[in-house]
């Protein structure tokens, strides 16, 4: 087997038995990356040198017997808006051009601790608001599967890094669908973790109330490997969930069958506006559970109808407060202000600093703060999120998980939907909800419509994400679904 | 309830200031219609009866998290070599009036 395929528990056992070198297999990932990343622009910068360094380092421990962490050798990306000490961190953004955090994200120690190579910071949608990487300060992303078409967003550099090698892990981040997005259009496994567990320190803000840090890989037990490295409590992040870390990979088959698991599949996320061929390769991912024992059930929630306004509503008046703080002075990106007084000074960088998306939202989530509005519109938005929160709870009670498709449709080409910012919102229909109500959700590869792959959607409540890899883990063993290098 | 489905070129203007961004005149003519189909969009949420709802600003319980008042090393080297503008050890930034 070619070590690029190795499964990241593979690379990490061959690297601390002596068997695989971390500088070998470094150098492998880096021609790979070499050779497809003219095609994919899924990097926004190479850290080639940093992670030449590590796997050295790597090396000569395993050389002298002593002990390495839990992901020695693996190569795993970062998305650009979660801080790396010393290394450039844009957010797709020309107004962080040139920002070198002085600390690490919370995650990032932690993968340096279990001896994970870093390769690189990966392309997203400038301040991750976007679902198609169209929206990056740094050109678009393509999607492996089809250069013409986008891998989804925001996380879509991680997203195209994993599908073609560039890296064998990949962290994102998921404010309303930003990771299992791009993980169902670029054919790899995605999930959103409960709101809490994985810690937002050292994470770019956009979204507060709604954004988590996500594993990406290549298939659910790469991934739950991936997560229990990174979740955990963290007193540097005030909403930190106060939990016991979890081996999410002992989980995956205890007990190993599906029998008596009730699946819900939510009616409104199977309707018109989903592809055809989506709605076709869900519907029989949905039957090989049930042939593994799963008991199915189809379950209506109604007011998922206002999910997506709710949703938009409260990103963008978060983002717009969050965003307040780009002021050109501490980092980044200034514009020439001679003349210009303070409050000029400062409209004027944010204007050629931030891209059309992000003035877009910062706008509409000012008005949506704004005297007069407030109640109508932001008050609204979050007494419709209790309204959804609510009607999952009932949900649980009668089902164990809800799937559903990830997305209502697959890869759309570049430019298709750019210059409709509602039609491009319309995308996330069925990923805002976990992210509204802060529950898990993976996105897992169930098959090809025209060639391009389909994401199957797993909900659980709270905590429980070792259901949804449970269940994501029992159709991946079905062998319906094989990981494929792509380009 | 004040609900808007139209909003007029000065109001984006008047918001692009209060969140100090300028606009360009071609975001402006752009933004007015785009703003004003989404915020439409946005008007579903009248169907909704939630008035007797609580809000959930956040699915975590909330209380204040305090840490110790204690000073933290502070990698000077890398966080002064972020402004765009330096003079010496200070930052230089706009004139105020």
């Amino acid at each position: 087997m070619n070590p690029l395929l190795y499964p990241a528990e593979k690379v990490a056992s061959a690297v601390r038995n002596g068997e695989l070198s971390a500088l070998d297999y470094l150098e492998a990932v880096l021609e790979r990356l070499k050779h497809v990343e003219p095609k994919l622009n899924a990097f926004i910068t190479v850290t080639e040198e940093l992670a030449r360094r590590k796997a050295e380092n790597i090396d000569r421990r395993v050389e002298k017997g002593l002990k390495v962490g839990k992901l020695a050798g693996v190569v795993v990306a970062v998305k650009d808006n979660i801080c790396v000490k010393g290394v450039e961190t844009t957010c797709g953004s020309r107004i962080l051009k040139g920002y070198r955090p002085s600390y690490n994200a919370t995650v990032v120690e932690r993968l340096m601790a279990e001896d994970a190579v870093i390769i690189g910071k990966t392309n997203m949608d400038e301040f991750a608001m976007g679902s198609s990487t169209e929206f990056s300060a740094y050109g678009p992303t393509r999607n492996p599967w089809d250069l013409e078409r986008v891998p989804g967003g925001s996380s879509g550099g991680s997203g195209a890094a994993v599908a073609s090698g560039e890296a064998t892990l990949a962290l994102g981040s998921d404010t309303g669908g930003s990771v299992r997005c791009p993980a169902a259009f670029c054919g790899v496994v995605g999930l959103k973790p409960t709101y809490g567990l994985v810690s937002r320190y050292g994470l770019v803000a956009y979204a507060n109330s709604l954004e988590q840090i996500g594993p990406m890989a290549r298939n659910v037990g790469d991934c739950a490997l991936l997560l229990s490295v990174i979740a955990g409590y963290d007193p540097r992040d005030s909403t930190s969930l106060k939990v016991q870390p979890m081996d999410y990979q002992t989980k995956l088959t205890d007990p190993p069958e599906l029998e008596k698991l009730r699946i819900g599949v939510i009616k409104e996320f199977m309707g018109e506006g989903v592809q055809e061929g989506v709605r076709e390769r869900v519907w029989n991912a949905v039957q090989s559970l049930e042939n593994l024992g799963a008991r199915v059930g189809e379950v209506s929630l109604k007011s998922l109808d206002y999910a997506l306004a709710a949703y938009y509503i409260i990103a963008m008046s978060e983002a717009s407060s969050n965003l307040a703080r780009y002021d050109g002075l501490r980092y980044g990106f200034r514009s020439s202000d001679q003349g210009l007084d303070w409050n000029r000074a400062y409209a004027k960088t944010r204007r050629m600093g931030f891209g059309e998306e992000v003035k877009r939202r910062i706008i509409l989530g000012t008005f949506a703060l704004s005297a007069g509005y407030y109640e109508a519109y932001y008050l609204k938005a979050l007494k419709v999120r209790t309204l959804i929160r609510m009607e999952f709870e009932k949900a649980f009670k009668k089902f164990d998980v809800l799937v559903g498709p990830s997305m209502p449709m697959t890869a759309f080409k570049i430019g298709e939907k750019i210059e409709d910012p509602l039609e491009l919102y319309m995308c996330d229909i069925n990923t805002v909800p976990a992210n509204l109500v802060g529950i898990p959700a993976i996105s897992v590869p169930c098959g090809l419509s025209d060639g391009l792959p389909v994401g199957l959607q797993v909900m659980a409540p709270p905590l429980r994400e070792d259901l949804v890899f449970k269940v994501a883990y029992a159709y991946e063993r079905t062998g319906k679904w094989m990981f494929q290098l792509k380009p | 309830m004040p609900r808007k489905s139209r909003i007029t070129l000065k109001e984006i203007e008047h918001l692009a200031w209060l969140a100090r961004v300028q606009l360009t005149k071609r975001e402006k003519r752009l933004f007015k219609e785009q703003l004003s189909s989404i915020l439409e969009y946005f008007d579903k949420l009248d169907e909704a009866n939630v008035e007797e709802l609580p809000p959930t600003f956040h699915v975590v319980e909330h209380y204040n998290v305090f840490r110790e008042d204690e000073p933290r090393p502070f990698p000077s080297d890398i966080v002064l070599k972020n402004p765009p503008k330096m003079k010496g050890r200070f930052i230089k930034a706009p004139r105020i009036v």
